[in-house]
């Protein structure tokens, strides 16, 4: 390449940072220009884009949360109670099968919500 | 105005050939790129000798067009405001996530042993369309001391693109 436009001039002119038609004409005349140029559209081509950014899907979390929450609310309040304990039954167990209970409706529901957010 | 004054079957032949090579370098661009180079070229009504000085200008032109159309592609937004967000599925698939990283890769590589000063001018041009006026005054060096780094990155990315069979080693149109 002996052109001393090619890594110069040309590259100002491919880029945009040069209007001169008098260089577009040198270009068309000149191979060692015409390689540069190829070789920066080799370059810029196989280039990939940049990817484009997008504002991850919002999540409902509050919605969800809430929903949640009366969802407890209501099971505590109209779950059925459990059969009578015995009187030697601490009641600490009564409580912990209600809550067990309780618990496992909460899971089903958030098992729920995540295959399928748009339910609420 | 010579390039008006090309005989239609020249004209016809010289268009097909533009668009071919449009269309190998922008594949599904090729018809719009070579009907922007045409109508680049008679915006600037050169005076050309003959037949083949018109082709040899039109080609200049082409590739011009065409690295336009990669600075548009390229260049990263500075500003995005997203109301209603495309699905943009087709840029953002595992295959050109893939592709974009095994690039990403090659060209870090090519550059590896590159100075930092060629390495920056690089994805400024690329990446942020930096004007290399403005890049040389940011180095603190002339414009053709940073147009010379920019092309020698280029050079070293293509022998690495053309090694990895990304680029075909070919000859320029003329």
């Amino acid at each position: 390449m002996t052109c001393p436009h090619a890594s110069t001039t040309t590259l100002r002119w491919l880029y945009g940072d040069l209007d001169d038609d008098g260089h577009t004409a040198h270009i068309a005349g000149c191979a060692d220009c015409q390689a540069a140029c190829e070789a920066h559209l080799d370059v810029l081509g196989a280039m990939p884009a940049a990817p484009v950014t997008r504002p991850a899907p919002r999540r409902r979390l509050l919605p969800a949360a809430i929903a949640l929450a009366a969802a407890a609310v209501a099971l505590f309040a109209l779950w059925p109670a459990p059969p009578p304990v015995p009187a030697d039954t601490p009641p600490q167990a009564s409580i912990d099968a209600r809550l067990d209970a309780i618990d496992d409706a909460l899971v089903s529901l958030q098992l729920e919500l995540a295959l399928d957010p748009e339910v609420l | 105005m010579h390039a008006v004054a090309l005989p239609p079957d020249q004209l016809r032949r010289c268009h097909a050939d533009l668009v071919a090579y449009c269309e190998r370098r922008v594949p599904g661009a090729g018809e719009e790129l070579a009907q922007d180079t045409w109508a680049r070229l008679l915006h600037a009504a050169p005076a050309l000798p003959d037949d083949d000085a018109v082709r040899a200008y039109a080609f200049t032109v082409a590739r011009r067009v065409i690295v336009d159309h990669h600075r548009r592609r390229l260049a990263r937004p500075r500003l995005t405001l997203v109301v209603d967000p495309p699905d943009a599925t087709d840029a953002l698939t595992p295959e050109h996530d893939a592709r974009a990283h095994d690039l990403a890769r090659l060209v870090d590589a090519a550059l590896a042993d590159a100075s930092p000063e060629i390495v920056a001018v690089f994805h400024a041009r690329l990446h942020h369309d930096t004007p290399f006026a403005e890049l040389a005054a940011h180095q603190g060096v002339s414009i053709n001391t940073a147009l010379g780094r920019m092309h020698r990155a280029v050079l070293r990315i293509r022998r690495a693109l053309r090694d990895a069979g990304i680029v075909p080693d070919e000859e320029a149109p003329r």
